[in-house]
Parts: C-alpha cells; structure tokens; sequence
C-alpha cells in the first residue's frame, strides 16, 4: 500500500505493508530510531509520536491510518543543534539517565504543553502517567516539564 | 614557593566535583539520537530467534529442524550438536549449555535457535521447530525441592542445592543465653523483574580468525568475556566486547546465553547476528532477581542490645545459576556491617526449581535481606518497647569498626542519618498503630528503616580488586578519560569526567569518556556492586594527576620556568607570577608534535584496601561502605488493602557527592524500584509458566505510585573514594520497602511479612485482623 | 501474526462501502483505534484476512445530541467523549471510566465502539454503558438495527454483532438521566492499569430517596453485568448506611467471579460490595 504522511514538516511517501505498526515503519523503513520500541502493546509510551499533534503509542497505530496525516516525532523537536525547551529542561534538570523512554516521553509531554502551556506539576503526573521510566522515579522529569512550561510560555 | 601553590590547590573551591552538572551525553539522548542495540545493525546482519523449551521439565527424544531450514530467508539452524557442549556460567556451579543437549529444565529454556533475515522469519522458523520431549516431574518451590524424593534437576546436585552458605562467629548458644527476649520473623521477598526499558539482546560477528565481536550492553565486559570464551571454546583475545549505551539494566545484562547463542549463529551462517527480545521473551524467559525466604532468630538484651542473631535463607535460583551464589551469600552476611549482632550463625540454600534462572538486581540481596531484617527490628521496638530508631543506634557500626567478619568501617554516617530522618519527616511524633484496623477509610503511617551497602565488591573477578584509567590529551585538545567501567545509564562518565576536570581544571562538559571496548580499555571490573564511582573515579584522579605532573613540567620547560611556577587553570597552565600561559589545546598540540602524534597520557591505579575472604568467610570485602535512613509515608485504603506512597524522606551517607544532581537522581529512581518491590511488582509463575510476561500484568510504577521524594546528603569523610566520595547506586534502594511496610504497619497495625503488599494480600490480612477482633470481643 | 502476513486493507469511506466490504471479506475485521486489535494480532489471538478501516468514515465520528438522545458515533475516540460539554454533564460516569481507559495516548486512539466490541469483562465503559441503558447500533446488509447494550455482550470477546454488520453508534436513549452518575474501579497499579473489578451506578433522587437506581459490575462474570436485585431494593430508599450494605450484599451475590492472575474470586467478590457502595454514593452527590 502507498502511504503518504506529513513526516516532521516535510512529505513522505512509501510503499508498505499496511497494518505494520507506525513505529516499525518509522524505524524499518525510514531509519527514524528515534522511537522507541519497549513494551509493544501500548502500556509504556516509549513509542510515543504525535499523530496530528496528539500523542499516541505508535507501536499500536497500523501505518495506514497515518496516511494522509502529520506524524511528528523526535527527530522533528528542535532545529539542528538547537534544543526545543523541553529538552533543554529535561537536560538541564538531569531528568534523562538511560534515556530509553525518553523521547516518548518529551513528546507527550509536547503534546501536554500545546494543550496546556501552564501545566502544573500535578498535570504532569496526571496526564503523563502512560508514560514509563523506570530510572529517575520521575520527580526530575516532572520538575523539568514544569521548567519548560514556564519557558515556553515566557517565550509566547 | 612551591607550598604557597600546593596550598592554593588545597583551599581552592572546587569548580567540578559537587557541582549538578547535567549528564554528558543527555543532549544526544533528548533529540533522540543516541544509538543503543536496538537502533544498531551491522551490514548483513541477519536476527536469531530462539527456540525455548515448551515444558517445565523433560529429556529431549528429538529435535526436527528440516521444516525451519527449509523456510525461505532462512540461513542457519543450530541445535546442541553445533555447540562446544562444555559447562561454563559466571559462576559456581558452572551449568549453563549455549542450548540444551539432553535435558530442559523450565519453560524457556534453550533447545535450538534460527538466524533469518529478518525478526519475523526467524520468529516464524523458530515455530516450526519440532522438538519431542519425555516429560519428568516438576518442581518450583525451594522447600518442596529440598525434600528427599524432590524432582532431580541436576544428577551432579541431588538434594538441589546448587549453593550452600554458611558462616558462623562468636558463640552463638552463649549469645542466645545472655539474651533476655529472643524474637523470630519470616519473610519472603518475591520474584522481581528488572523492566529495564530496553530488553535484553545483542549483536555477534564471527571472524575469520575463529573469533567474534559482540556488541552487547553489559556490565562486566571483560568478566563476561571469561564466560564466552570458556562456552564458546576460545581464547579470550578472540573475543571483542563492545559496549554500546544501556537502555537500562539495573543488573539484568551482567552475563546473557544470548551472546553465544548469537555467536554459534554467526558462526554457522558467517553472517552477524543480531538477538533482540521483545518484552515478552525479556520477562518471560528473563532472569529476575530471585525470591528468598527468610527466618530470623535475634537475641536482644532488656536494654536492647543484639547478643545473637541465627538465620535460614533459602533462595529460588531457578534452573541454572547465574549472579545468584553472591547474591546469596549477600543476602546471609551483609548485614552483619550495619548492626554489630555479636554472635552469629547463619545457613544459606541456593535451591534448583524449574523456573527460569534468577539473577542479579541492584541491591544484589542485600535489599531483601534489609527488608525482612528491618521490619524485624521494628517489630522488636514495638515489643520491646524500645524505640527503633534507638535500637538502630544502639547497635549500628561506627566509623572505625571492624564488623565480626572483619569488614572496616572507615567512615559511617549512619546516626546522622537516623537523626536528620527523625527530624525531617516528623517520623519521631507518629501516631500509634490502631489496635484493630478500621473496617472504612483510608488511614495514614509513616515508617522508617535503615540500610547500608558496599562501594565495590572483592569477589568480582579472582585475581584482583580495583581499577586503572588513563586520562589524556590529544593534538586536538580534547582531554579524554579511559577506564574500563561502562556508564550503565546512570551517568558515570559525568562523574569520571568531573573528577578529571577537578584535577585538571578543565571545564568538565569538555572532557569525554572513551566507549568501552575490550580490544582498548583498560581491563576493568565492571560497574556493578556500587564501584564505578569510588573504585574507578578514584582511578580517574590518580590518572588526572599524573597527568596533571606531565602537563606541569611541559609547560615549564615550554614558558621557560621552574615547574613549581605552573598552575593548571581554567583549561590553561599559567605561570604563577604572570608572565605567560598555554591552553590545554596548545600543550596538546605541542606534545602531539614533538612526540610523533603521541597522547600525553596520565595513568592511574587504585588497588583497594580489601581482601578475599578467608575460608570462615573472614575478610574485607570493600573499600567503603555506605549508609541511609528512609521514612515512607503511605495511605492505606482500609477496604481494599491498596497502599499509596505519600511522602518521602530519603537520608545518605555516600561520602563527598561529586555530582548532586545526578546523585538525587539515582536515589529518586532506587527509592521507585523499592516502592515498586514493595507494592507492585512480582513475576507470577504457574506451573513453572511466567503468567504476567508483559507491562499490562508486570506493573512497573508510573507516575502516579511514586510520590515527590526528599532527598539530603550527609557528607562524610571516607579516604579512599575520589575526593572521599563513596557510592549511592544500590543503598539509595536498600531501606525503602522496609520503610514502606513498616509505614503499612503504622497505618492498620497489620504486619506484612511478604512483598510485595498487592490491595489483595493486604487485604486478606486486614480481614483476618478484623475477624479475629471480632472473635475476640 | 507479523508483517509478514497477507493482510488486504480497506479504507472505508461509508458505512455501506464498510458492510459491502465485510460481506466480500471472510474472515474481515473492522478496525477502528486498533488499540485492541493491534494488540490481539501481534500475540496471534486474532487473524483477520482483511482489516476493514472505518476510522475516517464521517458519520462515524462525532457526539450529537437531539430528540433527547445522545449519539456517540463508533469512530469517536474517547479523548473526544470525555472531554465533550454535553458528555461530562449528562453521563459523568461514562467520563470516569473514559479517563480510565488507559493513558492518553490510547485515550486518543481508542474509541467507545472499539472498548464496546471487545467484550471484555472488565471493559472500562461497559458499566456506564449499562447504568445509561445504553443501546448499540449496528448497520449490516439488511440495514440497520439496534440492541440494549444488556444484550450486547454474550461472553468474553463475543458480542451479538453479526460477522457482516458494523457497530454505528452508541446511544443513550431519550429520558436517561445520567446526570447523577458514577464509575470506580479497583486496580493495582495508579497510574495506567486495568480494572480488577469496576463499577457504575446511575440514580434518580427525589426528596433524597432513590426514584430510579442502575447499577453494573465489571470483571465479577462472563460479561459485564447489571445488578437488578440491588436496583429495585433501591427504589424509594435513602442511601443510609444500612441500605447501602443491603446492596453491597445482593451485589455480590450477582457476581460468578473467577481467579486468575489478576486476583482471586474471592477478592473479586468482596471488592464487588465495595465499590458498589462507593459509585453509589459517589453518583448521588453529584448534583
């Protein structure tokens, strides 16, 4: 089947099997290894990537209901070497160790703070609870999304 | 002159070590661009699937591969007939086979494996494996395979023991016999799963010289290569262990079958291989740390000293052995350094059961061995009347103690930590426990345990302790470290990196750890039992000053001065009294240019204070020893039995923090782990099947179990560690169940002597708690 | 199954095109989040020949209210329920369990429909639905039809949709009055979990006694099941302490429950009387 998705601002088209899971076809057949595969049934988030700006676990997601819409994944946050806040927060706070949840994790947490640029601390933890990890006991990551909240919104 | 600099040096504030740096290689992993071996393939790289075992226990009659051989896109099939067939492991007894030859002994075990072209055809070949068994009798639990008549595993292990520990000291009877109360306790804790976010695997390439290169996140390279190469019949230079970045461990990728395995693939097809589970296989057929059971006798005087202490510890290793032997024996002697028992006498059961093997996991039994002892001696506080917390006092080491197995406490901040526990969390006003759990209501307590750990372990690898590191500079500039410990995740090339920063005054975001690879590093121990910071950080800073003297002395020859004149600062040699500077990239470059493009290279070496443990088990096991004080606070939902984590108060002796922030780090997520040991997570087994193989029945916590945690400090002076710096990986896990079962107890005045407390089990203990008052009145 | 399966896939545009389709496909399955599905083919459980994809079809999306009736469309994901004005008003209950029903992500992939069809036991929305006097709308080759959401569920993933029909839409009937509402559940783990029991209640009050009582347990039979013994002993009482243990006990004498790797029957069967007390009083105080 012929897939087409708005792929991080640019087109994508591909030829592919279409009930291949959208994080295996990021990560198989564009090389996007960004992603992350953990769980696979949708349970820890790792695989989280914004499917017309709301996040979803890819790794239920069959390629072909992405046809025709915008994924937006890691590689898509920050220009170059250029850091999006959250990232910078999330750096900045030591909130990564092994770091394997936690692209899924920064795009939620995106997706949180478009819906809601004042989150709170309880927001976080409340709406980011499909996300895993299971280094940081998740203080430091909540600390650095209420960061990057405040300095996305200082920025507008 | 030269004592004016030496005392410069002294008072100078330090610039890196103690600063929250952030960690090195964070920035990489935010934009998703780290690499680890589930992003890495290798050019012609085929994927292994393997062929477990579908029954407990069983001889195998035949194993028919033609079908998966004949499966397009298949390209090798392997069975015990193209394995070594020699017994190897990392450990005693050696039992492990690369696949089963006649023999399975628990679902999952390896009876053959396929390498195809892709994961899914190799899945599928791997299905079409026949194997024809003759069924035997189970068994799964210790004490049943402890029976005379119990299912055999092994023909070589008849009663089962695949381990026996046992150690004795003092006069135990004569202990027991100055005790005025003697109090006993069991306690069981359960089978608990990694859930590492990145599951097992590896990649293997044969070479033409009959050897391979593995690139595998492990641990213990160098120790694993030892393994390899004796299951794989080949030298040790054969083999190369590269170690790309973890996606977590927490002890689950020491030493994996999965890597020979791989290899035979290779081997066979002349193709890499790549070996991946999914999460499934990673739990199913993983390597948990084990369960151990518990029994505790403990003598205590009427002013509440220890006089005797008898324990039983009998652990469910599994199938095969792996990391389990020390962590059993961790499990009966460790805690003989935190409390001074006296007289002590202790018998440990490493027992075979037809389950998938157990392993290690941070906190490597010292953390099940502090949760059945800790609610112990809260218990005896409660019937003795002597509050806890002073029993802990009373009977915890000192700085300066040699404990009965000659263990030497050279720094000790455990009554600090009791004290600033007491006094952060409020525990010291606690409410009193109900009398009779209330029937509604979700009611409060706060509970408090204690713990302690080592910083490196002796027993490691037998011919020596310690660790080398080389920290140099290039042409380029670029001040590198080298040592032989992976960074497993939890930021140790930061701390190396702010060590040698220190030494040398370099900005700390500049200097880079090389990759582990065991064609170049150094040949290290391992990052495990807590050593990376204090054993290979104080390698680091024994490599930065002598690299330190080597940039000193080219800098004076090269600005004409005495090296006494030449400090190191701020990434610069500078003369003392003015007069010109180098950057570190000019001496680089010089060095590289005189020497034929040579590194200037500062070595360093720290070799231990520790010693093998004599055949009474009578040795220093570690260089320093670390210890803490956690209060939990939870609700308990009186009708349900679910238990809540409120409030945290996490207190540590780690010596000097060389980085607080990623320090608070590792005790934020070790606290998490001991929440989730607690209340949430177990691998369920029946009939030797792992029932809950997945994260919709395998609960790791989320955001919502885990509650905001408060962490401190209490910096003691320890002499060894870099810096004085001691570790925090493991102890920051240690105490936490306890604290959170002895909260449980303060809450409903119910004893748990089982984790984890699922809503079930509290609340069968609640019922049996209300009916018995019942009957009663 | 893998990638490697021949799997046709069908986008579907219409409602009919999807009956149409379902009816040349033997073997074919509607997909609408996937969030189950997915799942299910991954471990092999189901293996359809054809996925039919209805998740863009138009008259599937979408929450309407009129005649009295509210008209939640199959394709609607939850995320777009919970967070409806007319939803969180006139069946709270339905926004509990919707905020339960998994994380966000899945929130914003899974639909009404597809939690529907599954036919859990433990279906998070099962209970409202049933407290709501829900009824299923199904289209198949002879047109449309529509079932009591009580006569939806035949076991454990059976439903009595026919293999050629599709589910349309979920509506709760004109004259339901959702407003005092509720579901809870009992789960193990905080944050994301699945329910080891659940519970919804639904009552009309007059003068604070209850004029019209619905109550459903989840995760305690085959199916999701109503407590009607409880709902009539409710009619004209006050929610007092000792009605509400009547009701706990009759509650619990509803449940068949079973053991199994999440918790026992016998746990099953006392958290059954729990949570009917709480959604209970929980709905009534909702105003």
């Amino acid at each position: 089947m012929r897939i087409r998705i708005d792929l991080n601002g640019r087109e994508v088209e591909a030829d592919t099997v279409p009930h291949r899971s959208l994080a295996s076809f990021l990560r198989n057949e564009l090389g996007l290894t960004g992603t992350k595969l953990s769980c696979e049934v949708g349970e820890c988030g790792s695989c989280t990537v914004l499917l017309d700006g709301r996040p979803v676990t890819s790794c239920l997601v069959p390629v072909a209901q992405a046809d025709g819409r915008s994924v937006q994944t890691i590689e898509g946050l920050g220009i170059n070497t250029q850091m999006h806040p959250l990232q910078e927060a999330f750096v900045g706070q030591n909130a990564v160790q092994c770091g394997f949840c936690i692209p899924g994790m920064i795009m939620a947490a995106k997706a949180l703070l478009d819906r809601k640029p004042d989150a709170s601390s309880e927001d976080v933890r409340l709406i980011l609870s499909g996300n895993l990890c299971r280094c940081t006991g998740y203080q430091k990551i909540v600390e650095a999304v209420v960061i990057a909240a405040r300095e996305v919104q200082r920025n507008g | 002159m030269a004592d004016a600099v030496a005392v410069t040096s002294q008072i100078r504030k330090r610039k890196s070590v103690g600063q929250p740096l952030p960690q090195i290689d964070s920035a990489e992993k935010v934009k998703g661009l780290t690499q680890y071996l589930q992003d890495l393939s290798v050019p012609g790289m085929l994927y292994g699937a393997i062929v477990r075992s579908a029954i407990p226990h069983g001889l195998i009659r035949e194993i028919d591969t033609s079908r998966a051989e004949r499966l397009s896109g298949v390209r090798a099939v392997i069975t015990a007939r193209d394995c070594p067939g020699v017994l190897f492991g990392p450990q005693e007894p050696q039992d492990w086979e690369i696949l089963c030859r006649n023999k399975v002994r628990y679902i999952g075990d390896e009876v053959a494996a396929v390498a195809a072209i892709s994961p899914d055809v190799a899945k599928e070949a791997a299905a079409l494996v026949r194997v024809e068994y003759q069924e035997l009798p189970a068994v799964y639990d210790p004490f049943e395979a402890l029976k005379p008549g119990a299912p055999v595993l092994w023909e070589q292990h008849p009663d089962n023991v695949a381990y026996r520990f046992h150690i004795e000291r003092g006069d135990l009877e004569a202990g027991f016999a100055r005790a005025d109360d003697v109090f006993e306790h069991d306690f069981y804790t359960g089978r608990f799963y990694h859930g590492q976010m990145e599951p097992m695997g590896c990649i293997v390439q044969y070479h033409a010289d009959g050897g391979y290169t593995i690139w595998t996140p492990t641990h213990l390279p160098f120790r694993s290569r030892m393994t390899y190469s004796k299951g794989l019949g080949v030298s040790m230079d054969k083999i190369r262990i590269v170690v790309p970045p973890f996606g977590g461990s927490f002890g689950m990728k020491y030493e994996l079958n999965i890597n020979c395995i791989a290899a035979l693939l290779s081997k066979k097809s002349r193709r890499p291989v790549k070996i991946f589970f999914e999460r499934e296989e990673d739990i199913g057929a993983g390597h948990p740390r084990m369960g151990l059971h518990f029994h505790y006798r403990l003598g205590v005087t009427r002013d509440g000293r220890f006089v005797a202490k008898e324990a039983r510890v009998v652990g469910t290793g599994g199938a095969r052995t792996f990391w389990t032997p020390p962590v059993l024996s961790t499990a009966c002697y460790r805690i003989d350094s935190l409390y001074h028992f006296q007289n002590v006498r202790t018998e440990g059961f490493l027992v075979y059961t037809n389950q998938s093997p157990a392993t290690c996991f941070r906190g490597f039994g010292n953390a099940e061995a502090l949760t059945a002892l800790e609610t112990f001696i809260d218990e005896i506080g409660e019937r003795t009347g002597i509050d806890p917390v002073e029993l802990r006092r009373m009977n915890g080491v000192k700085a300066g103690d040699v404990s009965l197995h000659g263990w030497r406490i050279a720094s000790c901040g455990l009554r600090e930590c009791l004290d600033r526990a007491e006094s952060v969390s409020g525990f010291r006003n606690r409410k009193p426990p109900p009398k009779i759990p209330p029937r509604r209501g979700v009611v409060r307590g706060i509970g408090l345990a204690a713990g302690h750990h080592i910083s490196g372990n002796r027993i490691i690898i037998n011919e020596y302790d310690g660790a080398s590191a080389q920290v140099r500079l290039g042409f380029d500039g670029q001040v590198a470290v080298i040592v032989g410990e992976p960074d497993i995740g939890q930021g140790m090339n930061t701390v190396f990196a702010q060590i040698a920063a220190e030494v040398l005054d370099v900005d700390p975001a500049s200097v880079r750890s090389l990759p582990i690879d065991t064609l170049v590093s150094p040949h290290g121990v391992g990052t495990l039992g807590s050593r990376g910071t204090t054993v290979a950080g104080r390698a680091v800073q024994l490599a930065a000053e002598d690299a330190r003297t080597k940039l000193v002395s080219l800098a004076a020859e090269l600005l004409g001065v005495p090296p006494q004149e030449i400090r190191l600062q701020s990434g610069s040699a500078v003369v003392a009294s003015g007069g010109g500077s180098l950057s570190m990239a000019e001496l680089g470059r010089e060095y590289a240019t005189r020497y034929g493009g040579a590194f200037l290279i500062g070595h360093g070496h720290f070799t231990p204070p520790t010693e093998i443990p004599d055949a009474t088990k009578y040795g220093n096991l570690s260089t320093s020893y670390v210890f803490g004080t956690h209060v939990a606070e939870v609700e308990v939902d009186t009708e349900t039995g679910a238990t809540r984590v409120v409030r945290y108060w996490a207190l540590h002796d780690s010596g000097t923090i060389i980085n607080p922030s990623t320090a608070t780090g590792q005790v934020h997520g070790g606290v998490a782990q001991g929440i989730a040991s607690a209340l949430l997570e177990e691998v369920l087994v029946k009939d030797g099947r792992v029932t809950n193989p997945n994260f919709l029945d395998y609960r790791i916590p989320g955001f919502q179990d885990i509650p905001e945690m408060y962490v401190e400090f209490v910096e003691t002076k320890d002499p060894y560690g870099p810096f004085g710096a001691k570790s925090i990986g493991e102890s920051s896990l240690n105490p936490t169940a306890a604290a959170v079962c002895n909260a449980i107890y303060n809450a409903v005045g119910v004893r748990v002597h089982q984790t984890p407390v699922t809503p079930e089990r509290l609340w069968k203990l609640l019922e049996t708690a209300r009916t018995e008052a019942r009957k009663k009145e | 199954m893998t990638e490697l399966n021949t799997v046709e896939y069908i986008a579907v545009k219409s409602v009919a095109e999807a009956v149409t389709a379902l009816q040349s496909h033997k073997g074919a399955r509607v997909i609408m989040g996937g969030t189950d599905l997915m799942v299910g083919m991954r471990d092999g459980r189901i293996r359809p020949s054809c996925l039919v994809d209805v998740s863009r079809v138009r008259e599937l999306i979408g929450i309407a209210n009129h005649h009295g009736s509210l008209r939640i469309g199959a394709a609607t994901k939850i995320t777009d329920i919970i967070e409806h004005p007319v939803v969180r008003q006139a069946c709270p209950a339905l926004v509990d369990a919707g905020k339960l029903l998994g994380g966000w992500q899945i929130q914003n992939m899974a639909t009404l429909a597809g939690n529907v069809c599954n036919a859990s036991p433990a279906a998070e929305t099962a209970g409202p639905l049933l407290v709501l006097d829900a009824e299923v709308e199904a289209c198949g080759p002879s047109g449309l039809r529509s079932i009591p959401v009580h006569q939806f569920w035949l076991g454990p993933g059976k439903t009595a949709l026919e293999p050629t029909e599709i589910l349309t839409a979920i509506i709760i009937p004109p004259g339901v009055d959702g407003r005092r509402s509720a579901y809870q559940r009992v789960h193990i783990r905080h944050s994301v979990d699945i329910a080891l029991v659940c519970s919804a209640a639904r009552v009309v009050l007059a003068d604070g006694n209850v004029q019209e009582a619905r109550i459903a347990l989840g995760a305690v039979a085959p199916t999701p099941i109503r407590v009607r013994e409880a709902e009539s002993y409710l009619q004209g009482r006050a929610l007092s302490e000792e009605v509400l243990d009547k009701v706990a006990e009759l509650a619990q004498a509803a449940t068949q429950p079973i053991t199994d790797v999440r918790a026992s029957a016998e746990y099953r069967r006392a958290m059954a009387g729990v949570l009917v007390r709480r959604v209970l009083q929980s709905a009534a105080r909702r105003a």
